[in-house]
């Protein structure tokens, strides 16, 4: 499981940027992308992230992931202060997004292969954990194939293959459909179940309010940087009278 | 770290630029640059040295000799001119290359002892002075003529003519020998190709390993693994050195093949003199030189990579980069340059200088050492550096 306190990010300014028209989470020389953010997501649990563009979203999971260090607060991974032992934190964590970030010039085996070895995994088992990954996601007959020469939706079928290669309790996903065509986004959509059925914490982000519906137990909400809403997806379409995204807008300023 | 290492290694060899500048340039472009420059450069001259050399001469009369030596100059060819007020204008359209003008009386007084001068009108500045080395064996063969003539006239003997010809001489007994001058002629631009080979192959592997994961979005995945910044950072780092090392090996290697090859050729035989002076051990000492000039330069460049927000400024700075970094390089090259005193300390320059004293043979363990210090202080300071810098967010996801 997952469990964000008081979670804060700050980012200094650059000079330009202070002369300009002031933003509200501006504050002297620094820029607050997230203030004191607060939300937890059990095993087996799909948390939903929404917020508008530039709410503070990428941030939040960036500092999830360990990929940033928060200024504040504090994150716990499967009990592990992540703050203190983020490479042992790292261990429990996968991440994938909408750019999927694998080397093009590498084979889809020798991009998963990387992350498990990475992870520890080595010879035998690492390769028939590949293969049964490959065959999950049906890509068997792409494996030695480079990433640059797939497509969109064969990319991301990769890449979550090797977010998966280690086993992770939580996976953290920012906005893994985007631009994604209807069966690339359904791969998507299946793995976030399979996750969740396997008792990994899931917590992604996302525009589409029906993938929240589908997915989804639990949403949190950010709005310039700060939460506005953590509840039951049901509590949330009861703000909106029975409609989700009524619910959601009606959690924005 | 080992398996990152892994991962850039196999990227840079599957990449079709950095192959490029790694193996294919210094193996085959660069020798066959250098080779292609060297006998064009050679044809050009001799073509220039054989080329005809249309002239015009105003007081023949005054000195048939003259006149005479001159028509049987190399390529000589006579065109009339109306007057000297011609000339100028008749150089500048190339109508002729050479005018002279022998005043009245010249033959007189040289027969009466007494100095004569004529004029020589033509454009000196030209990289290759064929005119003026014409003329200058028309004036050494008449003037030799000129005096036996005068001296023979008071009665001086043939050995006594000789004498006052060339009163005496120099014998040069060199404390160099043939490697130590060869040595110094090729260690000019040898530690300049070497280093500029192995800069350029670091060059693109520094862009393609820093700012290139940046733009395409892999270094955050990168982040996420369960290796510690510091060791992704020098995993990278000496992927980066390592391209520049081969990049170096491969041009050594190139470089001694083509020069073995080339010493069959006609009037190339010198070469196999400066091979037959470099054996192993001073391969191994141009070795042992480069690796450490390798790691400055893979520092630098990598952290250059790193802070830049794209591909495209990360190869900007990395070109104004590169103008930098030849220049103590370009210092070893200056006449009277030696590895001695305070150059001894300076990096890049240093190794420069020792490797033209490997070639030369006069590398001494001393000089060695303090090459070899100076340049690893350097390059631990400059990795730190390296790696502090890129550590930092405010570089990681500088954008």
């Amino acid at each position: 499981m997952i469990r964000v306190s008081q979670l804060s990010k700050q980012f200094p300014l650059p000079k330009k940027k202070r002369e300009s028209t002031p933003d509200p989470r501006e504050d002297g020389r620094v820029f607050h992308a997230v203030r004191q953010v607060s939300f937890h997501c059990a095993a087996g649990e799909v948390l939903g992230l929404l917020g508008p563009n530039g709410a503070g979203k990428t941030t939040t999971l960036r500092m999830l992931s360990t990929a940033l260090v928060p200024s504040g607060g504090s994150i716990e991974v499967n009990g592990i202060a992540l703050e203190k032992e983020s490479l042992e934190a790292r261990r429990h964590v996968g991440f994938l997004s909408g750019s999927t970030a694998l080397y093009g010039r590498l084979s889809v085996r020798e991009n998963i292969s990387l992350f498990g070895e990475a992870h520890g995994l080595r010879g035998a088992a690492l390769n028939s954990k590949i293969d049964a990954l490959l065959e999950r996601l049906d890509m068997t007959s792409y494996a030695g194939r480079r990433v640059e020469t797939l497509s969109a939706g064969m990319k991301q079928r990769a890449a979550i293959a090797r977010t998966a290669i280690h086993d992770p309790k939580v996976m953290i996903l920012d906005e893994p459909t985007t631009g994604l065509d209807i069966l690339g986004a359904s791969v998507v959509m299946d793995f976030i179940r399979d996750c969740r059925d396997r008792g990994t914490a899931v917590v992604f982000s996302t525009h589409h309010l029906h993938e929240v519906e589908a997915l989804c137990h639990r949403v949190a909400i950010i709005q310039r940087g700060t939460s506005v809403f953590e509840g039951s997806v049901d509590e949330l379409r009861e703000r909106g009278q029975g409609d989700l995204a009524t619910g959601y807008l009606a959690c924005l300023d | 770290m080992w398996i990152v290492l892994l991962k850039e290694l196999r990227e840079i060899l599957r990449e079709r630029r950095t192959l490029i500048v790694m193996l294919l340039v210094p193996a085959l472009l660069m020798p066959l640059l250098m080779g292609g420059l060297g006998a064009l450069g050679g044809m050009m001259a001799q073509k220039e040295m054989n080329k005809p050399v249309p002239y015009a001469v105003f007081g023949a009369a005054n000195s048939p000799a003259f006149a005479n030596a001159l028509a049987n100059m190399d390529g000589a060819r006579q065109i009339p001119l109306a007057s000297p007020a011609g000339i100028a204008a008749a150089l500048a359209d190339e109508t002729i290359l050479l005018a002279v003008e022998i005043p009245a009386g010249f033959d007189a007084d040289l027969a009466a002892g007494k100095p004569a001068s004529v004029k020589a009108y033509y454009n000196d500045a030209v990289s290759v002075d064929v005119v003026g080395k014409r003329l200058k064996t028309i004036k050494d063969t008449l003037a030799t003529e000129v005096r036996r003539h005068y001296l023979a006239s008071r009665g001086l003997s043939a050995a006594q003519q000789d004498f006052a010809s060339k009163p005496f001489d120099i014998t040069v007994v060199s404390s160099a020998n043939e490697r130590e001058r060869l040595g110094e002629m090729i260690g000019i631009f040898l530690p300049y190709i070497l280093l500029m080979t192995s800069i350029s192959a670091c060059m693109v592997a520094a862009l393609d390993t820093g700012a290139g994961e940046k733009e395409r979005g892999t270094l955050e995945s990168l982040l996420l693994l369960p290796v510690s910044r510091a060791h992704l950072v020098l995993a990278k780092f000496t992927a980066v050195a390592l391209t520049g090392i081969i990049a170096g090996a491969v041009q050594v290697i190139s470089m001694a093949v083509w020069l073995a090859l080339a010493s069959h050729i006609d009037g190339m035989a010198f070469l196999a003199t400066i091979l037959s002076g470099i054996g192993a051990r001073e391969f191994a000492l141009i070795a042992l030189l480069v690796l450490p000039a390798n790691a400055i330069v893979a520092a630098i460049l990598l952290t250059v990579s790193f802070i830049a927000r794209t591909y495209k400024e990360a190869s900007s700075y990395s070109g104004q980069l590169m103008f930098l970094l030849v220049i103590p390089v370009a210092l070893s090259m200056l006449p009277g340059m030696k590895l001695a005193s305070a150059w001894a300390w300076m990096p890049v320059t240093n190794i420069s200088l020792a490797i033209k004293e490997v070639l030369k043979g006069t590398l001494t363990l001393s000089g060695l050492g303090i090459v070899l210090l100076s340049t690893l202080l350097a390059s631990v300071l400059l990795i730190r550096v390296c790696v502090h810098l890129c550590q930092q967010e405010k570089v990681l996801f500088r954008s």
